[in-house]
């Protein structure tokens, strides 16, 4: 640090001697750390000199090795020093970068995920990050490794400000306990009719044979549940297509008749009781630790190698079977996926222009992560050590665990299907299947909120009322005066007038 | 007699009582331990609790030790804990003893201008802005110096050197010792139950940085023992991204991080608790 600063006083003097007409250009530079490029009679000395770039990304509990080989090559072949500043929550980096803010410090690229699109958009509105429009030229290889519209679709007025990266959502769907169909003599459900008499099965005919009533069917997060039984009744919370028509879900009449099922299913007592305030770890230990024999949740949480122990090391017969058809009432839809959704956002802080060799050099950077070897490097590790290639095909050597934290590298996503898939060769069944699974396709991240409409009261709300319809403290017939409540009182109608109206100009409504 | 016998039920009373406070304090403390040595598969089938660990298995703590980051987050924590405690000791003590003399000009002044921090800070981002200022950004310092005295403490310390009896101040000055003097050979000698309280608050305080750690340090090589725990405790609800990538570290290593990043504070306890507990009476509870 200390002697960088020192290096960069030394520039700055240097071009008070040189050039004086770059000065101001140059000391503005300097103040903000930023080493000073402008200069072509520096540029020559400069070249051996590598470019330092800070990266943020949320590493959650991820760590960097002591021999980091990504950063090595990825600093070998592109000049550069990286360094990754690792987060251990996405709480944790906003605060960290709102500091930084303030003092003027921001790291070069930022990596919001698909969450904190309200932080992405506060941090455009204060004119902190770089508009990308002038350089989409550069990053040409993107379009073909993200999208053509990676950087339109997460545009603010016309404008961009991200590197959106794709995303292949793992979808949450039932697990259910194979060798406990297997001693009741039940199939593997093909309806939900069926699920439910299975998970009615699972809570009194003693699938684990210890004499004792002492288990139940489904586990998860009721918000899940209720989710699942909306889809599956061709209904979702949000904006989407029926019969050719846009229509938001919840006024539907298959609203309705969904929460009835959902209290229908609680009502049963074979669910867990806890449902309505299970945390997902709670509610995979429930289902590991064989009190429950169905859990709602996606492959990473039940089949992951390391997960797998787990239930295996509890219980050595248990196997469980993933349910990726099943018929509901009135459709047989298993997930509800938005039509723009996006894996995150990659962002570049506004200084960095003033810097136009490091600026380069980051552009360098995304277009290195989205191509041949540098794309395979931060996907998989050094080809011959950590992978091979048989026909264009990855195969992980036993030494690919070395490189399980490259991910935090991708600053250019990668193309989630074949990753995985190479990824996790033993698990690619699901990966397949969840692939295939039948999705209906919302269209509500594409409207943007109306100024006047206060989403989150609105959703609080919203989320409340609708718990109170599920455990059934609330009739069914109150629907309608709980609609127009939500409507008037919190301006629901505002926002679905709105949402209509956009999703009209941009021409997905008919 | 009666009188004695009621005496005996009212200390039976006691016993239970105390027993089972005992064993409240101790019993979240035993089931981190006892989860920490039991291979993890065992814990599942117990259905996640466990109070005595049937087999015993040091694997978590072999992994832990593994980890490049958690010997050197050691190291970091007790540099910082080490520097902390001695630069506060050293700052706090004279600016308590100088405050506790009542015929320093100015006293009500300085005192007020102290208090006065206590019910006003300047906030986080006017903090982070000192902080890079002054060049301690992404430093072991930034962890110590902005910490380095603690109004709280200073109160206590002058509230105790002000309950010693003058006299003997007087008496040490009329044999011809200086300010330093008095402070060195009287003030000192008889104020080490106070001194061991503010300490151990500053062992503990320091031990624990993380707040500081968070804000100031980006570099992973600097970062502190608890922000390395904090990792290690992710829980699934935090993670809303790449889930595919992370495999989240199991209970039994969790657990077995919290014990490392505890236990140096519990051993530390027992060895000061008499003094601490003079301390806290005389110092903060008179004043």
């Amino acid at each position: 640090m200390k002697l960088n600063r020192k290096k960069s006083l030394a520039f700055a003097m240097l071009n008070v001697l040189t050039a004086a007409a770059v000065l101001a250009g140059c000391s503005s530079g300097s103040k903000s750390g930023a080493q000073n490029n402008t200069n072509p009679e520096q540029s020559a000395e400069k070249k051996d000199e590598k470019v330092p770039i800070e990266v943020m990304v949320a590493g959650f509990s991820t760590t960097l090795p002591e021999d980091d080989f990504v950063k090595k090559t990825i600093d070998k072949d592109l000049g550069i020093d990286l360094k990754l500043t690792l987060t251990s929550t996405t709480d944790e980096l906003v605060q960290k970068l709102n500091v930084r803010a303030a003092g003027g410090d921001l790291p070069d690229v930022i990596s919001f995920t698909a969450a904190q699109k309200s932080v992405f958009e506060e941090y455009v509105k204060k004119n902190l990050l770089l508009e990308l429009n002038p350089y989409e030229e550069k990053l040409a290889p993107l379009k073909s490794f993200i999208s053509e519209d990676f950087l339109s679709r997460t545009a603010i007025n016309g404008k961009y400000y991200a590197i959106s990266l794709n995303t292949n959502p793992n979808l949450t769907t039932f697990w259910v306990r194979k060798d406990w169909l297997d001693k009741l003599n039940l199939a593997v459900p093909q309806t939900l009719d069926e699920l439910l008499e299975v998970s009615k099965a699972f809570t009194e005919q003693d699938p684990d044979g210890n004499g004792k009533k002492d288990t139940f069917g489904i586990t998860g997060r009721l918000a899940d549940l209720a989710n699942f039984v909306n889809v599956q009744y061709g209904n979702y919370d949000g904006f989407y297509i029926k019969d050719g028509k846009m229509v938001n879900g919840l006024s539907q009449p298959e609203a309705k008749e969904s929460i009835a099922y959902v209290q229908k299913m609680l009502a049963s007592g074979s669910i867990d009781p806890e449902i309505a305030s299970n945390k997902p770890e709670n509610a995979k230990d429930k289902a590991f630790q064989g009190k429950a024999g169905i859990l709602l949740t996606d492959w990473t949480s039940v089949m992951k190698d390391a997960e797998k122990a787990k239930w295996q090391g509890a219980n050595p017969n248990a196997d469980f079977v993933m349910i990726d058809k099943l018929q509901g009432p009135k459709s047989d839809y298993m997930a509800a996926v938005g039509l723009s959704a996006i894996g995150g956002r990659m962002v570049i802080s506004k200084k960095v222009a003033e810097d136009e060799v490091k600026l380069q050099k980051i552009l360098d950077l995304f277009n290195y992560a989205a191509q041949g070897k540098g794309a395979d490097l931060v996907q998989f590790g050094v080809e011959g050590t950590h992978f091979t290639k048989e026909n264009g095909k990855v195969k992980l050597t036993d030494k690919a665990s070395e490189a399980s934290y490259t991910w935090v590298y991708q600053m250019s996503g990668r193309p989630e299907k074949e990753y995985l898939i190479a990824k996790f060769p033993a698990q690619a069944p699901y990966i397949e299947k969840n692939d295939q699974m039948k999705r209906l396709d919302i269209y509500s991240a594409y409207v943007t909120l109306p100024a006047d409409y206060n989403a989150a009261d609105a959703d609080r709300f919203k989320q409340e009322e609708l718990l109170k319809f599920y455990l059934g403290k609330n009739k069914l017939d109150n629907y309608d005066k709980f609609l127009d409540q939500l409507n008037t009182t919190f301006k629901y109608q505002t926002y679905l007038d709105s949402g209509f109206q956009q999703l009209k100009d941009l021409g997905f409504a008919k | 007699m009666v009188s004695r016998g009621s005496e005996r039920y009212f200390d039976i009373f006691i016993y239970v009582l105390l027993l089972l406070l005992a064993f409240v304090c101790i019993f979240p403390l035993l089931f981190v331990l006892s989860v920490s040595v039991t291979p993890y598969s065992e814990v599942l089938r117990n259905g996640g609790f466990i109070l005595i660990p049937k087999s015993i298995t040091f694997e978590a703590y072999k992994i832990l030790f593994g980890m490049k980051e958690i010997p050197r987050a050691f190291l970091v924590t007790i540099f910082v804990t080490v520097m902390s405690t001695a630069i506060n000791l050293i700052l706090t003590i004279p600016l308590a003893f100088a405050l506790s003399r009542k015929h320093l000009i100015g006293r009500g002044f300085f005192i007020f201008m102290i208090v006065f921090t206590m019910m006003f800070g300047g906030g986080l981002i006017p903090t982070y802005l000192v902080v890079q200022a002054t060049g301690l950004l992404n430093t072991v310092w930034a962890m110590i110096i902005p910490t380095a005295i603690s109004t709280w403490n200073v109160l206590i310390v002058k509230t105790f050197f002000e309950n010693l009896p003058e006299e003997l101040f007087e008496s040490a000055r009329i044999d011809g010792a200086g300010e330093f003097k008095v402070l060195s050979s009287i003030a000192l000698p008889l104020s080490i139950p106070v001194m061991v309280t503010i300490g151990l608050f500053c062992v503990v305080g320091s031990w624990n940085t993380f707040f500081a750690a968070i804000f100031y340090i980006t570099d992973n090589d600097l970062n502190p023992l608890q922000v390395i725990v904090r990792r290690l405790l992710m829980s699934a609800s935090e993670l809303n991204t790449n889930a595919t990538d992370i495999t989240l570290p199991s209970t039994t290593l969790q657990m077995a991080s919290v014990v490392i990043a505890s236990l140096p504070v519990i051993i530390v306890y027992p060895f000061v608790q008499k003094h601490l507990t003079k301390g806290m009476l005389i110092g903060a509870l008179k004043g």
